[in-house]
């Protein structure tokens, strides 16, 4: 018998994984839906352009889409923090790669389609809101979630999920708090950077800069002149680059499965 | 067969729990592994399942080492800790959940294992005492029909009739092909029970010895006076309960509280015993 992987046992361990922790997943997906249509369906009810039902849908993407879905990427190994379940996990005659392609693949299975989700909803929200404004004779019309922004927005999500993916089996007690304050702390030290890195570009000018890594390119705005500039790469290059979130997801599940496999208990 | 050549552990390389221990384990016995608290015991039985990577050496379980953590290994192996967790799921659930892993796994067995032991089949594990749940971990490790078990300190939370009932089990599960391994420091509760005893005492597997050649080479009763040949005493109303050397090859039960208090107190001496043959026991 294949001692890295096998179909009959990778089943097997999904079966284990949806009966002991079928409920945790339940009872965090549930929630997640429910706040997720709560902030993305009022606007199709307004009769008047509300730049507050507007603001609802980042917020869900924010709350509901990064913050709930990382939530359930936490709960991916979280059977191995207390010793006593860790052991029980581990002695799961199944291989390493099984258990943790296990995991990784009830990770997916939600953390995907919700972001799809997500964007279905908006899309459809915000066509019915403005159709139904377009009928009431409003000229002011809901702004949809432009595409370069969805873009950029999934690579962030996908990245941020794959950090929680690794902590929820580096970290035996709190993972998802530890892992969230690392996040935080390590986008916190990237913004820096990077304001840092525009600033030295453009010889440290006296004007203040205003540079943001969730839009689509690298602008940076001098504020006084109003004047943008686009710092392009050469498409040879840009292709590289657009790779490079996914290698460093890629980079993350190689170290989730390095470090389930050297978990000592 | 369980096979461990100069194996070093500690949580420290600076202090080691065990330092270069050799020993093989054959199947067809139960072996009890004895020694103080922290001496090393549970991460001793935790480097033989592949939860712990030794600093050094190997270990070698039918054909397979422990760290690679192969599902041929662990098909063939059951570990059953200290403290026991089963999820929030009924019986039945369990068992057709986690049996699938085991090809030889005898749910009649399980059966007959969980209604010796008084468990109710209704309701979710994890609504079950403590000791319940160790009954329930002990059944399910025993109907696996795994070649290697490992116990450490099965009876803690155990009922004095759940002890005995224990013992039953374990004794009736033994077969040519397989090895049990019991970690406890409840002395008494492997009296006529094992076949073997491995004391680990300051970092050294000070004895691993056959209860049959214990008992030739040491005598346990109870003297009115102490002599040179006395390795360990303690007072008693008829005079002193004595493990003394077996000079005349006299019969006696082996009692392990005085025998372990014996090896702790004078290791290297039991050891010498053991090993020289100049003082092998007098023919009677």
């Amino acid at each position: 018998m294949n001692q890295t992987f096998n179909l009959h046992r990778f089943g097997l361990m999904v079966r284990l994984e949806l009966a002991e922790k079928g409920q945790s997943y339940l009872l965090s997906i549930l929630p997640i839906l429910l706040f997720l249509f709560a902030m993305m369906v009022p606007i199709t009810f307004s009769k008047e352009y509300n730049s507050n039902l507007e603001g609802l849908h980042p917020a869900a993407l924010l709350l509901s889409v990064f913050l709930g879905g990382s939530f359930y990427t936490s709960l991916a190994f979280n059977q191995y923090g207390a010793p006593a379940n860790a052991i029980s996990e581990v002695m799961i005659p199944a291989s390493r790669l099984e258990k943790f392609f296990c995991a990784w693949f009830l990770n997916l299975l939600f953390i995907i389609p919700l972001f799809g989700l997500f964007i279905l909803l908006s899309d459809w929200t915000t066509n019915f809101a403005n159709h139904r404004l377009s009928q009431l004779g409003i000229r002011e019309q809901y702004v949809m979630l432009p595409a370069e922004m969805r873009n950029t927005y999934f690579l962030f999500y996908i990245i941020i999920n794959g950090l929680v993916f690794l902590g929820s089996i580096y970290f035996k007690e709190s993972a998802y708090l530890k892992t969230l304050g690392l996040t935080i702390a390590l986008f916190i030290v990237l913004l820096v950077g990077n304001q840092w890195f525009a600033r030295y570009l453009t010889s440290f000018p006296k004007n203040s800069l205003h540079i943001s890594p969730f839009e689509p390119g690298w602008q940076i705005v001098l504020e006084e002149s109003s004047t943008y500039h686009n710092i392009m790469l050469a498409p040879a290059m840009q292709t590289y680059v657009n790779f490079l979130p996914f290698l460093v997801l890629v980079a993350l599940w190689y170290i989730t499965y390095i470090r389930l496999t050297e978990r000592e208990i | 067969m369980l096979t461990l050549q100069d194996v070093s552990f500690g949580y420290n390389k600076r202090r080691l729990l065990f330092d270069r221990l050799s020993m093989q384990l054959e199947p067809g016995s139960i072996y009890g592994l004895l020694g103080k608290n922290g001496a090393g015991k549970s991460s001793l039985m935790r480097c033989m399942a592949g939860l712990l990577f030794p600093l050094n050496g190997n270990i070698d379980i039918n054909g397979h080492a422990p760290k690679n953590r192969e599902p041929a290994f662990l098909q063939d192996i059951f570990f059953i800790p200290e403290e026991p967790y089963l999820p929030n799921l009924t019986i039945d659930k369990f068992v057709k959940t986690r049996a699938p892993f085991f090809p030889q796994f005898d749910d009649a067995l399980f059966l007959h294992y969980l209604s010796e032991c008084e468990i109710p089949t209704a309701g979710k594990l994890s609504e079950l005492s403590f000791g319940q749940k160790k009954k329930v971990l002990i059944s399910f490790a025993l109907a696996t029909n795994v070649r290697i078990v490992l116990m450490d300190e099965p009876t803690n939370g155990l009922d004095i009739p759940s002890k005995s009932q224990f013992r039953r089990m374990v004794s009736h599960a033994l077969q040519p092909d397989r090895l049990i391994l019991i970690s406890t420091h409840q002395l008494r509760d492997l009296e006529n029970l094992i076949d073997y005893v491995l004391i680990l005492h300051e970092h050294k597997m000070v004895m691993q010895h056959s209860l049959q050649e214990i008992s030739e080479r040491l005598h346990f009763g109870v003297r009115p006076s102490l002599d040179e040949h006395v390795l360990y005493s303690e007072p008693s109303l008829q005079g002193y309960k004595t493990v003394r050397v077996n000079l005349h090859q006299e019969e006696s039960r082996v009692e392990f509280e005085a025998l372990f208090q014996a090896v702790v107190a004078q290791p290297e001496r039991i050891q010498t015993l053991f090993q020289n043959p100049m003082l092998q026991p007098v023919q009677k």
